[in-house]
């Protein structure tokens, strides 16, 4: 019998451990976090290759647009590299979401959190269509954009707390929210010829930009 | 029998390391874990869990020193096989809600050689508790085995220590 006693404790650290996965797997997708989101690029990938006839290719491979909706309630950028598509809507108050989707041919289709859509038409130039989040939807129109304009995002563990970063810079100005455990609040300034310099509660944030924050 | 069975239980640990590591790797870091209640942030919650294992795991080393005859003078009383094996128990139940934390939540990284050294010696920890054991299970295995996995596993305890729990508290103060 002594000679299982190891064996025992091994278990016990298995299932303690495999039990809070499961308490965090659980607890994840309520908190609004990017593991929600994954599952959809996932699930679109396979969709796009596995088509009966082959989807259209992409209009751009690499692009990243900026703009407003036409009643300038919410600012968007949308990144695209190899028909895969990650977009970011704020209002620079509390409205705001991250959505990933696809372009195809010239179509735009994103998905979010919580029902939020962009569609939309692109091209080199410029992308057009409607968005819909926060239980409304508004027409936008984003022009092709260079840095330091476009999208960017940032991450960082604020003691033990994971907080996320949006920012859209176009046109001038900064449009951005921080979150943190579900609550909203204005993101810290972000100087786009340091992206790196950006600190939040003392914890430096890891900023990504554009295309980089497409998933390859 | 004891050769065999010292490799299995060794083959199985390296098993687990490069698991959790690839796991570490491939899992998209959610940059969020369910918290221990009690604490000012996960962060304290982990930096104390991880300290109150390394106690155990200097209980762990001075039984262990006993029941070898490598403390001078003295001879191992009965209660040192017991609490040996109680405090082992113990302090690594304290540390999986810190490496699943580290695990779920940040993933194997590589960015700082202080967090590189960290991954990976976390993975070496759970693989060579896996390996110490299986090994325990094995009676033909080497009388050199069961010493060299539990220091290897007391180091590497330490060093996981040294690398997230004092370097936590040395930046942020001692906060619970």
């Amino acid at each position: 019998m002594k000679l299982r006693a190891p064996v025992v404790t091994l278990a016990a650290v298995v299932v303690l451990g495999a039990g809070l996965l499961a308490v965090n797997l659980a607890a994840t997708p309520t908190s609004g976090t990017p593991a929600a989101a994954r599952p959809i690029v996932a699930a679109a990938a396979p969709a796009t290759t596995a088509a009966p006839e082959p989807a259209p290719p992409p209009v751009v491979a690499e692009k990243v647009w900026a703009g407003r909706s036409t009643g300038r309630e919410v600012t968007v950028a949308i990144a695209v590299k190899g028909g895969r598509a990650v977009a970011y809507v704020c209002d620079g108050k509390k409205v705001e979401a991250w959505l990933q989707g696809t372009l195809t041919g010239d179509q735009l289709a994103l998905t979010g959190p919580n029902g939020a859509r962009i569609d939309g038409t692109a091209s080199e130039a410029t992308a057009s269509g409607t968005i819909a989040a926060d239980g409304r939807s508004w027409p936008y129109t984003a022009k092709g954009v260079q840095a330091p304009e476009g999208l960017y995002e940032g991450r960082a563990d604020v003691r033990g707390v994971a907080t996320r970063i949006g920012w859209i810079v176009v046109g001038g100005t900064q449009t951005g929210l921080r979150r943190s455990g579900g609550v909203v609040a204005p993101a810290p300034v972000l100087d786009a010829a340091n992206p790196g310099g950006v600190v939040v509660d003392g914890s430096p944030v890891t900023v990504r930009s554009g295309t980089e924050l497409v998933a390859s | 029998m004891g050769r065999s069975g010292i490799l299995f239980a060794l083959a199985a640990g390296a098993a687990v390391a490069v698991g959790l590591g690839v796991y570490g790797r491939l899992h998209e870091p959610t940059f969020f874990a369910v918290n221990v209640a009690g604490f000012s942030s996960g962060l304290a919650a982990k930096a104390w869990l991880a300290s109150g294992a390394v106690g155990l795991a200097l209980v762990q080393l001075v039984t262990a020193l006993a029941m070898y005859g490598r403390l001078p003078g003295v001879t191992a009383p009965s209660w040192a096989g017991p609490v040996h094996r109680w405090s082992g128990r113990l302090a690594v139940l304290l540390t999986v809600p810190v490496a699943l934390h580290c695990l779920y939540a940040l993933g194997f990284q590589y960015g700082q050689p202080r967090v590189l050294v960290h991954s990976l010696l976390g993975c070496l920890f759970y693989g060579t508790f896996v390996a110490k054991m299986l090994a325990l299970t094995r009676p033909g295995a080497p009388r050199w085995s069961l010493p060299v996995l539990g220091g290897v596993l007391f180091t590497a305890l330490v060093a996981l220590w040294l690398t997230s729990s004092v370097w936590f508290f040395a930046t942020t103060g001692l906060t619970f």
